[in-house]
């Protein structure tokens, strides 16, 4: 542990007056050598904690100063990101709920209320702000971000539950998109039926939509306690446009029923990258033993884009390593090989890795295929690591001795 | 003062004695156990003093005492070790010293000293801090090494790329290869009252990542949570190498990054719709006026909860996962947010020397009254899920079992309570060390 310059100044003084100057330029060395002895004390943070408290009360005392313009009451909280005393907090709830303080000032105010969650009352008034209409948007987005940051640190205003979700659900065709998928978010957040039908039939039926399908869609598989899978299946035999596509594929990862459809959609030469590289992701989280099957295909498939090429190798890999997976390991091998032979470097090098981490073959060809890669940077690498392989690391050796 | 003038008989027995000692000096050799056993997989040390043995090597053949020094010699990068005499384990005995001399004798018995981190000299690879041990005096020949690691909690967004790779390949391994992450996601789920809104706010969540680090080091046991210090820009945090950049909803990865096919059952990927930017830190109550917080644990605790905690989820998960409760842990930005959470909390009680069980430290103290609805709070109550009980005030299950017992560390015992995880640095019971320290958190 370092010592304090207090502690070094104690000792200078038993010393001899020779040794007092040469111990004194040490510390004055010490001193402007950064880092030398960068270790806080108690006493410094605790001297820096009380500064810090100083600054915030002296924000706070500009911020609630109505005699200054607005704008330099704001810039005076631009470094606050909480107040701290129940005298500021008290302060600034009053500010949030004067209506005749300018907006961004209530806003502002409103986000640095600390506790939100223990003042049910305030609660309350937050929770009103963000489902009036006629409030300006600027302070109903605060509202809106800090009843989602109280649902999350203080769920104890579930007691208060039915009354907020009522609000909510009558936000939810509110004329302002933000605060629909606001109010969505949240209530699908709590698993509340009421959101999941409106959601749903906003999935099925575009032109009943309260918000885009593949909003909709992102929002439902938020939804940790409701089964929307059926109906994310339904929708895939004909999905209104891609972004729902991609998004109801990303819902069904881990849900058996919809395997078959997921390895269609993975392996289908027509189908769009991004629809491509979803089934595949989707199809590693629902059965490994199955996704190596149309991972060794997608492979082969020369004319797949590289991307989900290199996305298959990658997902080989991690399913290769997951117990109690079946697969031919042999023609998994072969196929990956095939992809040595790629115009992508990042293909060949994913390849590479592969084969490198599981043929036991590896070593019959690896220096075959680093003659003949046309990348020089990949070449230099692929070589040395085969230098790796054949010299490991003797691990009785003890490792050279770092010098002080 | 008379000087001494060794007599002609002194001078021959002297030399007797070296030529009689040199062939043995030859072949010394000396052992090193580190957490009293020789397992090397438990040769992890924090900034908390470790008891460690040293003794000649029994193959040795020497008479009388053997005088050597143990030293940690310093490496660009590399982790260093203290050391400190092994008094009788006061909880609060420490390793200052850069060398400790030490008489080791020739019967190959067991002499005990201790070792500690050197406080910001962490390691940043595995085993690459060292203990030498020369005969005699520090200019001497080596006599023995023993290799370890100073593992501490780092800022995320100062690790090298190596210490990033390690803990994301562990992460997508235990989540996506052995499936051991999905039940994390369920017992926050249902946690809801039992974690948040009241004290064991802390303690909870202190054992709940607590237990993810360890499975993670079983897999790569150089791994450490990193936190993400989310009052201040983490650009390297947030980026494709690492938790990956937003794109409005879905998160980006590089293709070399780990989790980049990461899944959870009826879920695909990441979603995070973050209010900052990379470059920039969300409006959260800054660290010093956290830390600040008076000398009691209520004016921690529940501002805290609120904000920054709560606030950090919000603005960096926004509408995504990590915004809302139920869905939190499905984004693995989640342990780094809580590593830091529960740093801000170690802080303090390092500021305000609070690691006791007593009522500055945590309140409420003793056990919740029956069915009280925050049974589970109080100081000397179960926590669920680890405890097995289920049923009102507590959830309808609780799945992921008991707490693992770690073979190396006796706490947490496996239904912990929040007065096992107060003392995680051991500093008042040697036996309260739960194993971690944070990289700007000192021991004393």
């Amino acid at each position: 542990m370092c010592r304090t310059t207090e502690d070094d100044m104690m000792l200078v003084h038993d010393l001899h007056p020779a040794g007092f100057v040469a111990a004194l330029a040490a510390i004055v060395l010490i001193g402007l050598c950064p880092g030398a002895c960068a270790q806080e004390t108690r006493g410094d943070l605790k001297r820096r904690l009380e500064n810090r408290r100083s600054e915030i009360e002296n924000a706070w005392l500009k911020f609630s100063d109505r005699s200054l313009p607005a704008v330099d009451r704001a810039m005076a909280v631009s470094g606050v990101g909480s107040f701290v005393t129940p005298e500021q907090a008290e302060g600034a709830a009053r500010i949030f709920k004067d209506a005749t303080e300018p907006v961004e000032i209530r806003a502002q105010a409103l986000r640095r209320i600390p506790n939100v969650g223990s003042d049910p009352a305030l609660s309350g008034d937050v929770f009103r702000v963000l489902a009036d209409q006629t409030a300006p948007k600027e302070l109903r987005e605060a509202a809106g971000d800090v009843v989602q940051g109280v649902l999350i640190s203080a769920p104890t205003i579930r007691t208060r539950m039915p009354e907020y979700l009522a609000l909510l659900r009558g936000m939810t065709d509110d004329a302002d998109q933000d605060v629909r998928e606001r109010a969505f978010a949240i209530l699908a957040s709590q698993g509340d039926d009421f959101a999941t039908q409106k959601l749903i039939e906003s999935l099925r039926t575009p032109e009943k939509a309260v918000l885009p399908p593949a909003k909709s869609a992102r929002l439902l598989a938020q939804n940790p306690h409701g089964d929307h899978r059926p109906v994310f299946l339904s929708v895939l035999q004909q999905p209104p446009d891609r972004a729902t596509e991609v998004e109801v594929i990303r819902g069904l990862g881990g849900y058996a029923p919809a395997k078959d459809a997921l390895q269609s959609r993975g392996r289908d030469v027509t189908a769009p990258k991004e629809v491509r590289s979803a089934a595949l992701q989707a199809m590693l989280a629902t059965d490994k033993s199955a996704f190596i099957q149309v991972a060794r295909d997608v492979v082969e498939q020369d004319e797949a884009p590289d991307e989900v090429r290199m996305m298959a190798i990658e997902g080989i890999g991690v399913a290769r390593r997951a117990p109690g997976v079946r697969y031919d390991a042999g023609a998994v091998d072969r196929a990956v090989k095939k992809a040595l032979d790629s115009k992508a470097p990042a293909l060949r090098r994913a390849a590479w890795n592969s084969l490198k981490q599981f043929d036991p073959k590896f070593g019959d060809y690896a220096n075959q295929a680093a003659d003949k890669e046309p990348n020089p940077e990949l070449k230099s690498a692929f070589k040395a690591q085969i230098q790796e392989l054949r010299s490991p690391r003797d691990s009785t050796t003890r490792p050279s001795r770092p010098q002080r | 003062m008379r000087s001494f003038r060794p007599t002609f008989l002194a001078w021959c027995a002297l030399l007797t004695g070296l030529v009689a000692t040199l062939p043995a000096q030859a072949q010394l050799s000396v052992e090193i156990l580190v957490n009293g056993t020789e397992d090397p997989t438990d040769d992890y040390v924090t900034w908390a003093p470790t008891r460690c043995q040293i003794r000649v090597h029994s193959s040795t053949n020497v008479t009388g005492d053997v005088n050597v020094v143990l030293d940690s010699p310093t490496a660009d990068q590399a982790g260093e070790v203290l050391f400190g005499e092994a008094l009788p384990f006061p909880a609060r005995s420490v390793a200052t010293e850069e060398m400790l001399p030490m008489s080791l004798p020739a019967s190959s018995d067991w002499r005990e000293f201790v070792i500690a981190g050197k406080f910001e000299r962490p390691s940043t690879a595995d085993k690459d801090a060292v203990i030498v041990v020369r005969a005699n005096d520090p200019g001497a020949a080596v006599i023995g090494e023993h290799r370890l690691m100073v593992r501490v909690r780092k800022n995320a967004n100062r690790l090298t790329p190596a210490e990033r790779d390690r803990f994301l390949t562990a992460l997508a391994t235990h989540n996506m290869v052995e499936g051991r992450y999905a039940p994390y996601q369920d017992i926050h789920a249902l946690a809801s009252s039992q974690a948040h809104g009241y004290t064991a706010f802390l303690p909870w969540h202190r054992a709940f990542i607590l237990r993810l680090e360890r499975e993670l080091q079983a897999i790569d046991p150089s791994v450490a949570l990193p936190y993400w210090r989310f009052d201040e820009p983490a650009p390297n945090v947030f980026n494709l190498d690492f938790m990956g950049v937003s794109s409005g909803w879905w998160v980006q990865f590089s293709s070399a990054n780990p989790i980049r096919l990461w899944s959870l059952p009826g879920f695909v990927g990441i979603n995070r719709a973050p209010t900052f930017l990379p470059s920039q830190n969300p409006l959260v109550v800054d660290e010093d006026a956290i830390v600040g917080a008076p000398a009691s644990y209520w004016y921690l605790c529940n501002p805290l909860e609120s904000n920054p905690h709560g606030r950090a989820h919000v603005e960096a998960g926004g509408g995504g996962s990590l915004g809302f409760l139920d869905t939190a842990v499905r984004d693995p930005l989640f342990f780094l947010l809580h590593a830091n959470v529960d740093r801000l909390w170690a802080k303090w009680q390092w500021v305000n020397d609070l690691f006791d069980n007593g009522p500055y430290a945590y309140w409420p103290q003793g056990s919740a009254p029956s069915s009280d609805p925050w049974t589970g709070h109080y100081l000397g109550d179960t926590m669920w899920p680890w405890n097995g009980v289920t049923g009102p005030p507590r959830p309808v299950s609780a799945p992921g079992g008991a707490f693992p017992v770690s073979t190396r560390y006796q706490a947490p015992p496996s239904t912990p309570r929040p007065a096992s995880v107060i003392d995680y640095r051991g500093r008042v019971r040697a036996e309260s060390d739960l194993g971690y320290c944070y990289d700007d958190v000192p021991h004393n």
